[in-house]
């Protein structure tokens, strides 16, 4: 964390290049061979649409831009992840890109809307542009060759009933794209890819001709091209640009096609990717969907068209929540063919996931949550049994912190978790599609975070139940071994409360439908009824010592107690209000507490208000209304 | 798309020290202000700069300037004309969104720059906890109050001691969380080694800031002097941040010893 001048990486496109080395200062990118100078990048505009040298001026800068800024970004070392300090992570790059519409991208609000984007999403320091004026077609040269031998460009006929989504062919925008499908049967979906390399082209190809068999052929594909050359090894593959390259092509055929958005299928948990170690800032932890970076790209794209948007439609979703789409419409067994993984390690055989990355162990806790592991693609490491043997403990690591975060440890509440995560929540909060007030944006933010700590501790579980096999001792180094200490085994408070509030939601308006309580006390004994049928609760006890007197609970479950109020006629909300204060003074610290508020009149006219005073008073504290 | 690069700590002799230490935590053969003292002396030179780092000045600068502006006839005007932008209200949220803009860097390190924002962000949402009786809600629907009463040396340390605990408790984190696999064998452990580093942070700066008298005879007297009648200015703010994190520094080093 040392103050030093960062360096500036020079970055020489096009034909401003004067040769094609590259390093660690100065990066040279060539995508057509000229003046003797043989290309290292490649861009693949031959297959784009029909005549590519037509597109508008500002379409093909576009895509140059793109390329050129994903491809330097492979080629700037970001240092190495034993870095005490992360020094070298945060880079600043000077691009210096011929253009054909130099005002258009020398104009400042372009430039700052290009940069605001770029350096949210790396977590770079900076992308400053210098443009130039150039009259040379970068898709001419390239396209003519190419076109006497191949005419595979793109073509939208019947645009006007097609919609244009990214797909990476993974499980998130392979269940979009099933969604898709089958909820608008008279239209098309145009699937937009980057080909990154073979494997998953294949796995692109695969899914898309499995889905075309399916649906009448609804689906076309399109897959970019644009990578380093051989030769050019690349020097950093975290590649946070990609969404950048991935956005520009999708906005691209947009553009030609007259749409005006293109959707981006990625689940909530993801696209947020709060970092669970405390050192993954800055963009360790990949912002490539983050609402905010959708949000400033979308910011920038409406420079080149005021009325465009990027959708994502699953922004307030888990994982294990989107894989009910396969169920729905019984796509179960297309589950394996995608592929999340995109880690480089070898991989024995054709087995398509390591099983140790991050993604690989998203996708397995997410497929058991849904129930839908007998489902899944192969692993070649299975954590579940053993972890891997890495010098490092990587995966050991990654599992515990996973673990840590769905057992939302330090984010008990939702205070807790503004104050571990304060600037990303402002991140979130800023750019999030849901509710305008900012209050409602974290409740539904922290909803979101404490289902998916739900679904990580029921897949948890369900590994357990099927992995744990009493005869055998359980490896301490296993996902196994971690589950046996039990402690992630606790529920915390509030998913404890959360299901006992999905439960008296249905069940109290059921039961008083016809007759009402007698009293508070006649309250109580039903609703001792209706926990009991759900769990081991006990009613009147324990007794709490509270000064030199005693305290006993309504209803109690271990250290979580339920405290009833039953408001009507002489009753009023303010009675009850009392009530609530003093017995969240009288109940002693470490206990959470729920109250149970029953208003069959409508007596408390803002519920929101009513439960978020007292539950800023004290710790893990809830206060549920049911009329 | 959801990658994620963790980080490790390079097998020099000094961390695999630490990491041997922190192994030894389960077993009560260490403490927590033992590896914590250890893991700031092995990076001891990037902490002995961190009073000249632009983003800790940015963030301390923030908490004189809402502490100072509570002594105008019209906060909210004094705020947005200083580089703030809170709404009429002064909400929680205004100020933290004031605070991610307010705290930039050019040159000094980013990640410096996210533990310094995220540190000033947990000191004004803390302060507002504290201090404000009827609260609604976290964000938008604020009296006004509590920041109107902000203009003293004792609100201005309060805020100040809770910007150093968690600057101290996200800054050890940064390092030690990173071995936490490779070192303690059971959640049980992690999870007490995690809660007693909180704990300990908290109560190291709390320490410092009253045993040392920093409160009363340095934190409040160096607002009351400096920021009474005008705005401190970066020397002064570099001069208070030298002297508290040496301080820290001091402490950290006690309780080791002590232990």
């Amino acid at each position: 964390m040392n103050q030093q001048v960062p360096k500036v990486i020079r970055v020489i496109c096009g034909e401003l290049c004067t040769t094609t080395e590259c390093t660690a200062s100065e990066i040279n990118l060539l995508h057509i061979d000229r003046d003797g100078l043989t290309s290292n990048i490649t861009i693949g505009y031959e297959r784009f649409v029909e005549n590519p040298d037509e597109l508008p001026a500002r379409i093909l800068d576009l895509l140059q831009i793109a390329a050129y800024v994903f491809c330097s970004d492979r080629m700037a070392n970001r240092g190495e992840r034993k870095s005490v300090n992360n020094d070298s992570w945060a880079r600043s790059f000077e691009f210096h890109i011929p253009v054909l519409d130099v005002a258009f991208w020398e104009d400042e609000r372009t430039k700052k809307a290009l940069n605001d984007a770029l350096v949210f999403m790396t977590g770079d320091r900076n992308f400053s542009f210098v443009f130039s004026q150039t009259d040379k077609n970068p898709a001419e040269f390239k396209y003519k060759q190419l076109s006497l031998f191949s005419s595979e460009y793109n073509d939208l006929s019947g645009a006007e009933k097609t919609d244009i989504m990214l797909f990476s062919g993974g499980l998130d925008s392979l269940a979009g794209s099933v969604q898709r499908l089958n909820e608008h049967i008279d239209r098309s979906l145009y699937v937009v890819s980057h080909k990154s390399n073979k494997s998953v082209t294949h796995t692109q190809n695969a899914l898309v001709s499995a889905l075309n068999s399916k649906y009448n052929n609804r689906i076309k594909s399109y897959g970019f091209e644009c990578c380093n050359q051989n030769g050019l090894k690349s020097k950093d593959e975290t590649q946070r640009t990609r969404i950048f390259l991935f956005s520009a092509i999708a906005f691209s055929l947009c553009y030609c096609y007259g749409k005006h958005e293109f959707y981006v299928y990625e689940n909530g948990i993801t696209s947020l990717n709060l970092s669970k170690q405390a050192d993954v800032i800055n963009a360790r932890a990949s912002r490539t969907t983050h609402p905010k970076t959708l949000g400033l790209l979308r910011n920038f794209y409406k420079l080149l068209d005021p009325s465009f948007n990027i959708v994502a439609p699953y922004f307030n979703k888990t994982k294990a929540e989107i894989l009910e789409v396969f169920k729905t419409y019984h796509e179960e067994n297309i589950i394996s063919s995608s592929v999340s993984c995109s880690s480089s390690r070898r991989k024995p055989g054709q087995v398509p996931h390591c099983g140790c990355c991050s993604q690989c162990i998203d996708r397995r806790f997410s497929v058991y949550a849904a129930g839908l592991n007998e489902y899944d693609a192969d692993y070649a490491n299975d954590f579940i049994s053993i972890f891997p043997d890495d010098d490092k403990n990587e995966t050991k690591q990654r599992i515990y912190i996973t673990m840590r975060l769905a057992n939302l440890e330090d984010i008990s509440t939702r205070a807790d978790f503004v104050q571990k995560y304060p600037s990303d929540v402002v991140d979130m909060i800023q750019y999030w599609q849901g509710s305008h007030n900012a209050d409602d944006k974290l409740d539904e933010i922290y909803s979101l975070v404490c289902r998916y700590g739900r679904s990580v501790i029921a897949a948890a579980t369900a590994m357990r139940n099927k992995y744990d096999d009493l005869t055998r001792p359980i490896n301490r180094d296993s996902l196994l071994g971690i589950l046996s200490e039990r402690m992630y085994m606790q529920t915390p408070f509030f998913n404890r409360v959360e299901e006992i509030d999905a439960i008296l939601k249905k069940a109290i308006p059921d039961i008083f439908q016809r007759e009402k309580p007698k009293n508070e006390n006649d309250f109580n004994d039903k609703l001792h009824g209706i926990l009991s049928a759900y769990g081991d609760f006990t009613r009147e006890f324990p007794s709490l010592l509270f000064g030199l007197s005693s305290y006993r609970a309504d209803q109690a479950q271990g250290d979580l107690v339920v405290e009833s109020k039953y408001i009507r006629g002489k009753t009023s909300p303010s009675v009850a209000r009392e009530g609530i204060a003093a017995d969240i003074t009288i109940i002693p610290e470490g206990y959470g507490v729920m109250f149970v508020i029953y208003d069959p009149e409508g007596s408390i006219n803002d519920t929101a208000h009513f439960s978020s005073a007292f539950e800023a008073k004290r710790k893990d504290c809830y206060v549920r209304v049911y009329r | 798309m959801g990658h994620e690069r963790i980080g490790f700590l390079p097998h020099t002799r000094q961390w695999r020290a630490i990491v041997d230490e922190l192994s030894r935590f389960g077993d009560g053969e260490t403490s927590v202000a033992q590896i914590a003292n250890k893991t700031l002396n092995a990076v001891k030179e990037t902490y002995e700069k961190m009073p000249y780092d632009e983003s800790v000045i940015k963030a301390l600068s923030f908490i004189a300037i809402l502490s100072f502006s509570a002594k105008m006839d019209n906060q909210v005007y004094f705020l947005n004309e200083n580089g703030y932008s809170v709404d009429s209200q002064v909400s929680l949220f205004s100020l933290m969104t004031s605070a991610q803009n307010y705290i930039t860097t050019e040159q000094g390190s980013l990640e410096t720059n996210k533990l310094a924002k995220d540190a000033v962000m947990q000191a004004i949402i803390g302060y507002q906890q504290q201090h404000e009786s009827n609260q609604l809600s976290m964000f938008s629907e604020q009296s006004q109050s509590v920041w109107e009463n902000v203009g003293t040396g004792a609100a201005f340390c309060e805020m100040v001691r809770t910007f150093f605990a968690s600057f101290t408790e996200r800054q050890l984190k940064y390092y030690i969380e990173r071995a936490a696999a490779s070192s303690i064998n059971d959640y049980e452990t992690l999870q007490a080694f995690n809660q007693q580093l909180s704990e300990q942070s908290k109560a190291i700066a709390d320490h410092t800031f009253e045993i040392t008298k920093l409160t009363q005879s340095f934190a409040a007297g160096w607002f009351n002097k400096n920021a009474t009648d005008s705005l401190p200015n970066d020397k002064q703010i570099e001069g208070f941040l030298n002297h508290s994190f040496s301080k820290l520094r001091e402490e950290f080093r006690r309780e080791a010893d002590d232990q």
